[in-house]
């Protein structure tokens, strides 16, 4: 029944700042994904929840209580690495016992747990081997049943998938997803791969520089995103210059050579932001295809109207020229950033 | 030039002369003379003397590497897991005992902790302790703190979470998986306690260690037990590596005993534990290998010193020079070489943990009627070869394979491609090996004891000095010593 919390939470390493400010507030039995790319905080964010870093200051809570002092041993959580950190002088079956063991639990009894534990992850017939004799899936499976047998209810995965083949990830992922919904526990996972969160999250925290840029189930982030980050690092999107003019009480919006009118909104200069999939080829001579590729179950186009770059999305390939149609109710209007565009959408 | 090598690289027949000549020095100079006196059937009887002599080696080196081991890895912990700023400067202190010069150590540990200083300690069994644990420290500290180096932190990070405390997890988590390192570096200070001469000597009084009862019966004359002594210690020795060596690979440690509570109770103790690790540097290690610094002064007749340093610092740097040249072929070999690589790593090791002055014993007799600077030259050597060759072969092994090949697909020459890619990679390695062997010919005392009849080095020199009880003249040469080897270590250090 755990319920976690951040208060503004800061962390700095010397002068680079790890965290910011940040706080955030996760449910009970949510398989919570922290997204964004490298050196945004989300990694730090994790381990402070594990009592790796010590905070510069906030605090932590889960289930109402200050955890932020603790040393890691007293936490009680689960934590997974993208490295397995699997001990490699034990056999799987002593590094799933490993938890209770060190915490003064009789033997017998967390044998029993540990056998329960790699039955879950399907490896309790290699219960005697070493690590080293495990493919990647495997140590990751053992390294989440050690997690497990401690019977924390929190589990902390920290890019648990990185280092495995796409295959196995696909397979893992929707693994782990089961087993924290079967177990009611509280899941909190590290990733940069966009579409990894999507596949797994209730609830998806997209971070950047050390802040949280929004919070949001899957769908949300991706049809609603709050910033213009947001919307440049889930899923594809074009971005267009656009101007918003008002003549008497409606508003025009202008973007690519063309004018919609919009709901109420203020004078000035916006970004436009439209998904491929909300473009629509139609017969014309307006756009040079660039290039087109297809992924199988669609094509993705590159167009060229008026010297601007335009992704579509159509099902079948396209070449020489082409129409496109916008579907205007789909357009997302951001205010212009003060520092550029490429500032705004920039990865690091 | 360039194209004579360019030429010279791509026949095979002057490659293979060139390791045919380098493998030739490897055993005509260094391991035939070594162990030469391996060769003669010695005739001779196992008195009670050395018996006891033995027993007392074994005694002192158990003793100060257990010590080592107590206060130096919670120190090797200090250093690679806190981030004080502070640490930098114990990161240096750690190594001052392998910069001073062990004769230099034993007048100062000597003067510390005897009458002239603390009073504590009287010639014989404990001031030999104190002496050697201040030496064999750094070899425990170093090799464990490079292990937790290499160690991925994310083991200690999990045991952390999954509720180990901290002392829990040490024992548990780290220290089974830089076991082999402790027992390489245990090893490694067992055998320099074991064969240490010039400095044991001073301190010893009447008290006999195997090396000491050796360079007695040299001196007496009585060459027939030197001899006798002199193998039984390189036997000892190199049995001990290829047991340790054994040892060291073989894996799986069980969990064993949890003491949940206590070890939750001496977890809190950190401070307790840190202060003990300072302390014991501070107190047994720093303070007594710098105690010479007392005697310092005006009025020491500095003429017999300057001679000394002269003829120390000519065959250390030739010797050096010498062993570059043809121990980094060497290296190379042993690191790419498929079928003797591990059998000539094993020679090296053995002469690594070789007491030196059986090396002494032997090379005066293999040589015989040559020079006497020529012979303390061959011998310093022989001692010299492992430190050049252990890490430019580890070095080597390390470079990335693909590297190479990736400079010879864009068109390099072999030779070109170890002049632009590989040397520069092992570069740090090649330096960090010279300076090694420099300080060592410079700070050798027993083989050269055993060696010497009227050429003395500076170590020799303070050994005599001591005896001849001129302490201002001994602590001066102390000081040189130390100067230069603090300055060369500050000047390779800076880069």
């Amino acid at each position: 029944m755990p319920t976690i919390e951040f208060k503004s939470v800061t962390k700095k390493f010397g002068k680079v700042v790890g965290l910011e400010n940040a706080s955030l507030r996760i449910s009970d039995n949510e398989y919570a994904v922290l997204l964004g790319p490298s050196g945004c905080g989300k990694t730090t964010l994790l381990k402070s929840l594990a009592g790796i870093h010590a905070l510069t200051s906030g605090r932590i809570l889960v289930d109402g209580k200050d955890v932020t002092d603790l040393p890691p041993e007293e936490r009680f959580m689960g934590f997974v690495f993208q490295d397995y950190a699997l001990f490699p002088h034990m056999t799987v079956l002593q590094n799933a016992m490993y938890g209770p063991i060190v915490r003064g639990a009789p033997e017998e009894q967390t044998r029993k747990t540990a056998h329960e534990m790699l039955d879950l992850v399907r490896l309790s017939a290699r219960y005697d081997e070493i690590p080293e004799n495990l493919s990647g899936g495997m140590r990751q499976r053992v390294a989440v049943a050690r997690a497990l047998t401690t019977g924390s209810k929190i589990l902390l995965l920290d890019e648990p998938l990185s280092a495995l083949d796409a295959k196995v990830r696909k397979e893992l992922r929707s693994e782990m997803r089961r087993m924290v919904k079967e177990l009611g526990l509280t899941a909190i996972h590290v990733t940069h791969d966009q579409e990894e969160a999507m596949a797994i999250a209730d609830k998806i925290v997209v971070m950047r520089k050390g802040g949280i840029e929004q919070v949001g189930s899957p769908h949300e982030v991706y049809a609603n995103p709050q910033t213009l980050f947001v919307a440049g690092f889930i899923g594809e999107a074009n971005f267009f210059e656009a101007y918003v003019r008002r003549i008497g009480k409606k508003a025009y919006l202008s973007t690519l050579g063309r004018t919609f009118l919009v709901p109420e909104m203020e004078e000035g200069p916006y970004i436009a932001v439209i998904r491929p999939e909300h473009i629509r080829i139609k017969p014309g001579s307006e756009a040079k295809v660039v290039s087109s590729r297809s992924f199988g179950a669609y094509v993705m186009n590159e167009l060229d109207i008026r010297g601007q770059r335009v992704l579509v999305r159509s099902t079948e390939a396209l070449s020489g020229h082409v129409g496109i149609e916008i579907d205007e109710s789909k357009i997302m209007l951001f205010e212009t950033p003060e520092r550029g565009l490429d500032e705004a959408l920039e990865v690091d | 030039m360039e194209n004579f090598l360019n030429r010279l690289a791509r026949k095979k027949e002057a490659v293979l002369l060139f390791q045919l000549v380098v493998v030739l020095f490897f055993f005509a100079f260094i391991l035939i003379p070594t162990f030469y006196i391996m060769l003669r059937t010695p005739s001779f009887s196992f008195s009670g003397e050395m018996q006891s002599a033995i027993f007392n080696s074994f005694a002192i080196a158990i003793t100060s590497t257990l010590l080592s081991i107590i206060a130096g890895v919670p120190m090797a912990w200090m250093l690679e897991r806190k981030k004080f700023p502070c640490m930098r400067i114990v990161d240096v202190l750690v190594d001052m005992p392998l910069i001073v010069p062990t004769s230099a150590l034993g007048f100062s540990v000597a003067m510390f902790w005897g009458a002239e200083g603390l009073g504590l300690l009287g010639k014989g069994f404990w001031l030999i302790v104190a002496l050697h644990t201040a030496f064999v420290y750094p070899y425990i500290v170093r090799t464990v703190a490079a292990a937790m180096r290499e160690l991925n932190v994310n083991y200690e990070i999990a045991g952390r979470s999954l509720g180990a405390y901290p002392l829990t997890m040490f024992r548990t988590i780290t220290l089974p998986l830089v076991r082999s390192s402790v027992i390489i570096g245990a090893l490694l200070a067992f055998t320099r306690s074991l064969g240490e001469t010039g400095a044991t000597m001073m301190v010893a009084g009447a008290f006999q260690t195997s090396p000491t009862l050796v360079l007695n019966f040299k001196d007496s004359g009585d060459m027939t037990s030197a001899v006798g002594l002199s193998v039984m210690l390189i036997i000892v020795s190199t049995v001990l590596l290829a047991l340790v060596k054994y040892a060291a690979r073989r894996s799986g440690v069980p969990i064993g005993k949890i003491y949940p509570g206590f070890e939750k109770y001496l977890s809190g103790k950190f401070v307790v534990r840190d202060i003990f690790a300072v302390g014991f540097l501070i107190l047994g290690i720093i303070i007594p290998s710098f105690f010479f610094i007392k005697y310092l002064g005006l009025g020491a007749d500095f003429n017999i010193v300057i001679e000394s340093v002269i003829i120390s610092f000519a065959i250390a740097a030739a010797v050096t020079a010498v062993n570059l040249l043809l121990g980094i072929p060497m290296a190379i070999m042993i690191a790419r070489g498929k079928r003797f690589g591990l059998v000539f790593d094993f020679l090296t090791d053995a002469i690594l943990v070789m007491p030196t002055v059986a090396l002494g014993v032997s090379l005066s007799l293999f040589w015989g009627k040559v020079d006497e600077v020529l012979i303390i030259a061959l011998a310093h050597l022989s001692f010299t070869y492992p430190f050049i060759i252990k890490p430019v072969a580890e070095a080597v092994a390390n470079v990335d394979v693909s590297l190479e090949e990736a400079a010879r697909s864009l068109g390099a020459k072999p030779i070109k491609v170890f002049r632009t890619i590989t040397l520069p990679l092992i570069w740090p390695s090649i330096a960090a090996g010279a300076l090694m062997a420099f300080m060592r010919s410079l700070s050798e005392t027993g083989a050269t004891l055993a060696i010497s009849k009227s050429v003395k080095t500076i170590p020799v020199l303070i050994v005599d000095l001591v005896k001849k009880d001129l302490l201002r003249e001994a602590a001066f040469a102390c000081a040189i010593l130390f100067i230069v080897s603090f300055a060369v270590i500050f000047i390779t250090r800076r880069k």
